[in-house]
């Protein structure tokens, strides 16, 4: 080989190695792909439990112990052909009815009831204010950028959240949200905490059955 | 000076006004002596709640003339309701004679002192010394530094306290005035009987007639009337614990001389009488545990009081809940005619309870809107 020859091997060699150095760093930087867990969102489950709970913080103390208050509300959706059933159970403070004192009333009260929704609509709901979703556009959505300090492994996803509402779906201001989630070719659940606006406490548990 | 000597004294003063001795004073209306029965003629009522407005109603229409409060410092009146032995004045919480001259209240001279002090007055003669501020039957002369030692304590009972003497101008003690331990001031025992009785004549007489189970305020202004209460002048943390240290101290230390005296001066005077002077069975038939008559309404609208006092405003919701159904269920057994007695406590509550609820109501959207972040993160899975 010529000295000619040699000096394009070298620079040959060079802008290959640069060009997989880039490579290496652009790969590195968009973090892993998680593809596979936005796959899973699309599988048919036959059920999914949702429990959010809602802790009110700490420096208003709402009760004269030192247990956390709180609002938990749970939703089991099912489905039937190509209806969604969601039954729920809301939690709320209740409010007081001047004309009656009655003993039993509570802090808390509970509304139970059941929705079906088909094709984004709500078909049948109960007659109070409980809302139900309707023509969702949005959800889950996993991508690397949305999220820091990513740990990936075969059966298990965590990460701090640095963009909720790209994650979420939904219009949702808040702070210092987590995830970590459990599968093996489906999701088992997944929780998300975060700190609301107002200063309360959210955790979220999603429980998926196949 | 002994309680025995002191009925000596009120004996003879007795005497001296039943012959009809008559003061030269500066006063313009006509001057009757009583006949004491003769002013209960209407009272028909036995006891409880119709027996108090009848009084009220009674004590107020028959007051006629609204002294002043310089009226309160004519030495010739204060001769007539408080007689000393020697033509003086009696100091009312040492029960010793003084010199009745007026010198503006020097220690060691008299001066005018509130039994209902004015700042536990509920604003109603704190600042003009009108109506009760200036009533005969209420405002009593009391040695300076003695009334300075008692301030404005509450009465109540109280041991180990601190002596409180009536002295003259060398500064040198003359008697013995009472004790005060904190806020808290107890006569001596010859005086507890007078105290009470006085403390009853101005809650019957200057609360409202709405409040009082009455049915007119007579002719004095309606700035003179309002809300007492007597946990406001006795110290105790209940209305009925009150009543009882009054009819505690009303019946150990029975009406005396002095203070019939003072009934036929007042009347002559102004144109009424104190009635627990005159019938002092009226405060237990009113208060007493065997209290006749509609007196059982009035434990419930009480009751309904306390429990409006005591509403908790913050903090835990537990607490806050509690509270507001207790007043809720202190509310239930007053009805028709007595919610206009307590139509102020019953605002506060509905206010209460409104703030109670606009506050759950904000946290139960904070967690609607926790809820609905949750199921439209759902996304696809509901559609």
């Amino acid at each position: 080989m010529n000295k000619v020859n040699l000096i394009h091997m070298k620079k040959l060699i060079l802008a290959l190695s640069a060009f997989c150095a880039a490579l290496f760093t652009f790969t590195a930087c968009a973090g892993p792909n998680l593809d596979h867990l936005n796959d899973m969102l699309d599988l048919d489950y036959s059920k999914i439990v949702l429990t959010v709970k809602d802790i009110f913080f700490e420096d208003l103390p709402l009760s004269d112990s030192n247990e956390e208050v709180s609002l938990t509300s749970v939703y089991e959706i099912t489905y039937s052909g190509d209806v969604a059933n969601v039954h729920y159970l809301v939690e709320r403070f209740a409010q007081i009815d001047g004309i009656l004192a009655d003993e039993s009333l509570a802090t808390h009260e509970m509304l139970e009831g059941e929705a079906m929704i088909k094709d984004g609509l709500v078909i049948t709901k109960p007659d109070d204010d409980v809302w139900v979703p309707i023509q969702i556009a949005g959800g889950l959505n996993f991508k690397s950028q949305y999220f820091d300090n990513i740990d990936l492994g075969d059966m298990y996803f965590t990460a701090d959240v640095k963009n909720p509402r790209a994650f979420m779906g939904s219009e949702l201001y808040c702070t210092d949200m987590k995830v970590s989630a459990g599968f093996i070719d489906s999701f088992i659940n997944m929780s998300i905490t975060y700190r609301a606006q107002s200063g309360n406490n959210v955790e979220i548990l999603y429980e998926f059955t196949l | 000076m002994t309680g025995a000597v002191k009925k000596l004294i009120s004996v003879c003063g007795a005497v001296v006004l039943t012959f009809g001795v008559t003061f030269a004073g500066s006063f313009s209306h006509t001057t009757v002596f009583a006949d004491a029965d003769n002013y209960y003629a209407s009272i028909t009522a036995t006891g409880g709640n119709e027996l108090l407005g009848q009084l009220h109603d009674l004590i107020t229409t028959t007051h006629t003339y609204y002294t002043s409060y310089d009226d309160c410092k004519n030495p010739e009146y204060v001769k007539r309701t408080d007689p000393g032995p020697n033509g003086q004045l009696m100091e009312f919480y040492a029960q010793a004679e003084l010199s009745a001259t007026w010198e503006f209240g020097a220690s060691g001279t008299w001066n005018r002192e509130h039994v209902w002090c004015k700042s536990l007055s509920n604003n109603l003669w704190n600042k003009t010394n009108s109506g009760c501020g200036s009533d005969l039957l209420h405002i009593r002369p009391t040695e300076s530094s003695l009334n300075s030692g008692r301030d404005n304590d509450r009465y109540g009972n109280v041991s180990g306290g601190t002596e409180i003497w009536y002295v003259n101008k060398s500064g040198v003690k003359v008697a013995l005035g009472g004790y005060e331990k904190g806020t808290v001031f107890e006569p001596i025992d010859t005086v507890k009987g007078d105290v009470a009785r006085i403390v009853m004549y101005v809650y019957t007489h200057y609360n409202t007639y709405k409040n009082i189970y009455g049915t007119t305020n007579g002719s004095g202004s309606a700035s003179f009337f309002g809300t007492l209460n007597f946990t406001k002048i006795i110290a105790a943390t209940s209305e009925s614990a009150a009543i009882e240290t009054l009819l505690e101290w009303h019946n150990s230390d029975p009406v005396d001389g002095l203070e019939l005296a003072r009934n036929e001066a007042a009347q002559d005077i102004q144109g009424n009488r104190n009635p627990f002077v005159d019938h002092p069975e009226y405060a237990e038939a009113i208060w007493g545990d065997n209290s006749s008559g509609s007196g059982g309404e009035d434990s419930h609208i009480e009751a309904f009081r306390a429990a409006v006092e005591g509403i908790v405003t913050e903090g835990s919701l537990a607490q806050r809940l509690a509270s507001l159904k207790r007043a809720l269920n202190a509310m239930l057994p007053i009805t028709g005619s007595e919610k206009d007695l307590v139509s102020q406590e019953i605002t506060a509550l509905y206010e209460a309870i409104h703030d109670y609820n606009m506050y759950v109501a904000s946290c139960n959207r904070e967690s609607e809107s926790a809820n609905k972040a949750a199921l439209e993160s759902l996304g696809g899975l509901l559609n």
